[in-house]
């Protein structure tokens, strides 16, 4: 049995949405930069706080908010088994209770003077990357 | 929760990801399930069940019943 076979029929549809995702993402990614040729590299850093302008503001607002929420949704209900769902649902918990308990934290200890004043995207990739880490932790370690 | 899925699925000579074809799920939602990681929703242990021509309490072990049938 080839290994395309054993593939279950969610597993196949799951790997293709994650190709077309990949395709789209490039293609934003070359629209952006035909789009942009006056951007820096330093101001087009996706998560710098740099001026952009806003043909690009838009562009990168439609790919964030409207494709990514659509795909999102349906690799939700469609792709994954319940295994995965349940690890999916965990780190988004951990997740929460982290944010809950970094963000008042940060801000408290910043009105005290002890550390710099919160910054959205370190809260970001903080909040990301636990869910992400506790959700693959939890699909390959059961 | 305990079970035997391993050995049936190895009777019939399938493979993890063979079973969780058959199953549609991905091979580590089967990994999970049989070292009792991951207790599978009904509608799951009811498809588990009927591929194996098996009841679900055949399959998996209810490690309360006893607890149960004491509160009774």
């Amino acid at each position: 049995m080839n290994k395309n076979k054993t593939l279950s029929k969610r597993q196949r549809f799951n790997r293709n949405l994650m190709i077309a995702m990949i395709v789209i993402s490039v293609a934003f990614g070359i629209a952006l930069n035909m789009l942009g040729p006056q951007e820096t590299d330093i101001s087009f850093r996706g998560l710098s706080n740099q001026a952009i302008s806003p043909l690009t503001a838009i562009v990168l607002a439609i790919g964030w908010g409207v494709f990514l929420p659509i795909g999102a949704y349906i690799w939700y209900q469609k792709s994954i088994d319940e295994q995965e769902a349940a690890a999916y649902r965990t780190g988004a918990f951990f997740a929460a209770n982290a944010y809950i308990g970094v963000v008042p934290l940060w801000w408290i200890l910043w009105r005290g003077g002890l550390l710099p004043e919160p910054n959205g995207i370190i809260i970001f990739i903080i909040f990301n990357s636990i869910w992400l880490i506790i959700w693959l932790w939890k699909k390959y370690s059961g | 929760m305990k079970n035997n899925l391993k050995v049936l699925r190895a009777m019939r000579d399938w493979s993890q990801a063979e079973l969780a074809g058959h199953l549609d799920v991905s091979r580590q939602a089967i990994n999970a399930i049989e070292t009792g990681k991951y207790d599978p929703s009904l509608p799951l242990a009811f498809k588990i069940a009927r591929l194996f021509e098996q009841n679900i309490e055949d399959i998996f072990d209810d490690e309360f019943a006893g607890a149960t049938n004491e509160q009774k």
